[in-house]
């Protein structure tokens, strides 16, 4: 590595140096919270996405302008989350209710949720929201139960991850 | 500097790294940075415009600490600072700076982002264009390792 890598920022920045300019993001992120609610034993599910990430994909895949503007905004997106996101029990899917989604200042943040569950143990999450279009699409699902709590790291390698009895809830 | 306007970026640090990479990390007291050379390996640096101000800020990392983040938040990591940590120091530096946009725009400030830089090396320097003092707050993990956090903004 050279000694000196020197950064200039003028307004826009303007560089000089050795560096790379991240011009687009290569990685991607998402985060998806998965628990139970103790009160009415369903399971909750927030997703966080980039807006912009997920209009840009069913723009591509439906050939056409993509914005909140468009008529079928929420049920495109809809059916677009219901395919790639999907837990089984015992390979059994469990139907999860569109319960709506908002979004606020770029991130789109969607709710969903099942009828009763009592615990997530052996859960079989597959979430491959977003993976097959961006290669570097990485989504976190952080789960949470009265007994156990985890992280799970979805990415092209790995589209389908069971949750396992390891990480006891504090 | 305007403490209302920093602390959003290091709220938005601890949060990203917290969420993402579920690691914790503990700022240590701010301080004025009198040389241009970065205390890290990996910088992402980014421009800010808005009404209030217009500046800079970077984020720099230890390299043990920037392949821990890797770990973290992709499940798998590099030996050595490579072109996949440098893109992933820019999306942070995105994430980091967007989530601070969040907090910023509810209290009525708004911003525009220029497209994040990425500079590495040992020794490397960060130049702000502000002629304000660049303020360096120390974020600190576990295992001792440290991100930075530096600001520069003409009020």
């Amino acid at each position: 590595m050279h000694l000196f890598k020197v950064l200039r920022l003028v307004l826009g920045l303007t560089l000089f140096g050795w560096a790379s300019n991240v011009l687009a993001h290569t990685y991607f992120f998402s985060l998806t919270e998965l628990s139970i609610n103790t009160n009415s034993k369903k399971i909750e599910i927030i997703h966080q996405f980039t807006a912009h990430d997920v209009e840009t994909l069913i723009a591509e895949q439906q050939q056409v302008n993509f914005s909140t503007e468009h008529p079928k905004y929420e049920q495109l997106i809809q059916q677009y989350f219901e395919q790639h996101f999907v837990i089984r029990r015992n390979k059994e899917v469990i139907p999860l209710n569109w319960v709506g989604l908002e979004i606020h200042l770029g991130k789109i943040y969607i709710y969903q949720e099942s009828n009763s569950v009592n615990f997530l143990s052996g859960l079989m999450v597959t979430n491959s929201l977003l993976i097959d279009a961006y290669p570097k699409q990485i989504n976190t699902v952080d789960y949470k139960d009265m007994v156990i709590k985890g992280s799970l790291i979805f990415s092209r390698s790995q589209k389908s991850i069971k949750i396992e009895d390891i990480t006891r809830a504090q | 500097m305007n403490v209302e306007f920093i602390n959003p970026f290091l709220t938005s640090m601890l949060n990203v790294m917290s969420t993402m990479a579920k690691m914790e990390l503990v700022s240590e007291k701010p301080r004025l940075k009198k040389n241009e050379v970065a205390l890290g390996d990996v910088s992402g640096l980014i421009g800010m415009v808005s009404k209030q101000a217009k500046g800079s800020l970077s984020i720099t990392f230890d390299a043990p600490l920037a392949l821990a983040t890797m770990k973290g938040m992709v499940g798998e990591a590099p030996n050595e600072v490579n072109e996949e940590i440098t893109d992933l120091v820019g999306e942070i530096t995105n994430m980091v700076t967007g989530g601070a946009k969040r907090i910023l725009s509810e209290k009525g400030i708004d911003f525009d982002m220029a497209t994040p830089i990425v500079v590495s090396g040992a020794n490397h320097t960060i130049h702000h264009k502000s002629k304000e003092p660049v303020i360096i707050i120390p974020l600190k993990s576990a295992d001792g390792n440290r991100a930075y956090i530096e600001f520069s903004f003409d009020n």
